[in-house]
């Protein structure tokens, strides 16, 4: 089935940083409370954890004039068109693609290597207690049934919006936002218009999945399959050719049947 | 009353016919018959107050039905310090005078100092408490946060009570961002852990500098760990019309935790 590749708009000139995508994601996926502090700061917890698929960052600044710049960035898997923890899992299906383009994970078939770790752009995935990978997965569940994700619906200032992914960004370049993600890994499933540059958000300027993963994947992996495929064809070739090794003692006998 | 409009009755002239019928909010439909057998109902948005249209001189009411007079008014009667605006100082309050007029304070507001308990007294101008506080909600939690401080996901964004406070004081006061500071009253005290910001700056007041500070009120009682409620510093001085404290404006003392 033919389907439009579905996606995120974060605007985050819109957010209020109330935070109800960070409580309907855990009322939704049934995620435990963490424990926290109060270290002088209103971003709580202060990184992803496996209980905690997206999260608001607050970042605060003040020029001379004591202008107060508060800026709010939602946090979360940007579920990548060339997605670096996709491409370095070794299980598979522990990590996959579904037809909306929602990068998912199932940890039934996770088998805890911790791969998709190094080769994600933005780290993104947590491992819990159990030793298996989570990050956000857009509430797929909810999106093939043809709703929005929990933290699209409880978003009240529409910052977080859900939906076609070329419709969205066409509105959003309409409006003349600056988009992030709309090119790069072959286009992030999460796009985000920006108020200040990237980089002051925590975000890398051009992300790139680790070179060490692209020489894996795409270099060493296919080389190593191609000599192994290689190496078990030459051996077809081979024995078709030349027959399957005579030994000398069995001087004119014809194959294998000489030790019956 | 799940009426749309605030005194939707406004929008109709005396027998109950809107003055523009092409955006009409409201209209009294003169024939409905209702179960009682009486006639006429209003009908469109809920009306604010059911009495028929004013053009009936025995039951009809004015539409403002919360102002004493009924009708729309900058200034009015029904306010118990008086028609007019007027600037007070607050009943706890950094400077020596009201440098809009001669009386200091609201008359009309309500006290309770004559009680003699330490919880009603008041300190002005007193150099122990030197800094303005204010108290105000988080996005997180409900009013006093009884029914949120007790749930989990909740207390994660917001774990505990805090003092907001400027660049400037905290470093007059040697208290540097995520230390735990005492706040005190003339009422009493609480600790909370200093978020050091640039969103709060000193005032310029009557030629002097004043800090503030500022603490959210949903904390304390029985939710272990969060601190306690910053209920415990404020004044208990009743505004002159509806009674609500005066919480947002009121005399601290901050100093860091040895």
């Amino acid at each position: 089935m033919a389907q439009v590749r579905m996606g995120f708009l974060v605007d985050t000139s819109r957010c209020i940083a109330c935070r109800s995508c960070q409580v309907a994601c855990k009322a939704w996926n049934h995620l435990d409370a963490d424990k926290t502090v109060e270290r002088g700061s209103y971003e709580n917890p202060t990184d992803l954890t496996p209980n905690l698929y997206n999260r608001i960052r607050f970042l605060e600044s003040a020029d001379a004039g004591g202008n107060v710049k508060w800026l709010f960035m939602n946090e979360r898997c940007v579920h990548c068109g060339d997605a670096g923890c996709m491409k370095v899992c070794p299980a598979p299906g522990a990590l996959h693609r579904t037809e909306e383009g929602i990068v998912v994970f199932d940890k039934e078939k996770c088998i805890s290597c911790k791969y998709c770790v190094s080769a994600c752009p933005f780290n993104i995935p947590r491992y819990g207690a159990d030793d298996k990978v989570t990050k956000c997965h857009l509430c797929f569940d909810r999106v093939g049934a043809g709703r929005l994700p929990a933290c699209a619906q409880a978003c009240p200032t529409q910052t977080l919006q859900f939906g076609g992914r070329d419709a969205l960004i066409a509105k959003a370049k309409g409006a003349g936002k600056k988009l992030y993600g709309e090119n790069a890994l072959e286009g992030l499933g999460v796009v985000y218009a920006l108020e200040e540059k990237p980089e002051v958000y925590g975000l890398p300027e051009n992300p790139s999945i680790p070179t060490s993963i692209f020489l894996w994947k795409d270099v060493v992996r296919p080389l190593g399959i191609l000599g192994f495929w290689g190496s078990v064809a030459a051996v077809v070739v081979h024995y078709v050719t030349f027959g399957s090794r005579q030994l000398e003692e069995d001087g004119k006998g014809k194959g294998g049947d000489a030790h019956g | 009353m799940n009426r749309r409009i605030l005194y939707n009755r406004a929008s109709v002239d005396l027998s109950g016919k809107p003055y523009l019928v092409k955006k009409a909010v409201i209209y009294w439909n003169a024939n409905a018959v209702l179960p009682d057998g009486k006639l006429g109902k209003w009908e469109g948005d809920v009306p604010d107050g059911g009495w028929p249209p004013m053009g009936n001189e025995k039951d009809g009411k004015k539409p403002f039905i919360m102002r004493a007079d009924g009708v729309a008014s900058v200034f009015g009667p029904g306010l118990a310090d008086g028609p007019f605006p007027e600037h007070y100082e607050p009943l706890e309050c950094p400077i020596q005078e009201n440098l809009m007029s001669k009386q200091m304070t609201n008359p009309a507001s309500k006290k309770f100092a004559d009680g003699g308990l330490p919880e009603d007294v008041y300190a002005s101008c007193d150099t122990r408490f030197p800094y303005v506080a204010t108290t105000y909600r988080v996005t997180e939690h409900w009013q006093t946060g009884v029914l949120s401080r007790n749930v989990p996901w909740l207390l994660e964004l917001q774990p505990r009570l805090f003092v907001e406070m400027g660049l400037e004081l905290a470093k007059e006061k040697r208290i540097r961002n995520g230390d735990m500071v005492e706040v005190a009253s003339a009422r009493g005290k609480v600790d909370a852990v200093a978020i050091v910001t640039p969103r709060f700056r000193p005032f310029k007041v009557a030629g002097g500098t004043v800090h503030q500070v500022g603490l959210p009120w949903c904390f304390g009682w029985f939710t272990p760990g969060v601190g306690e409620s910053a209920n415990l510093l404020t004044p208990t001085a009743g505004d002159a019309n509806t009674m609500i404290p005066e919480t947002k404006a009121f005399m601290v003392n901050v100093k860091a935790r040895g």
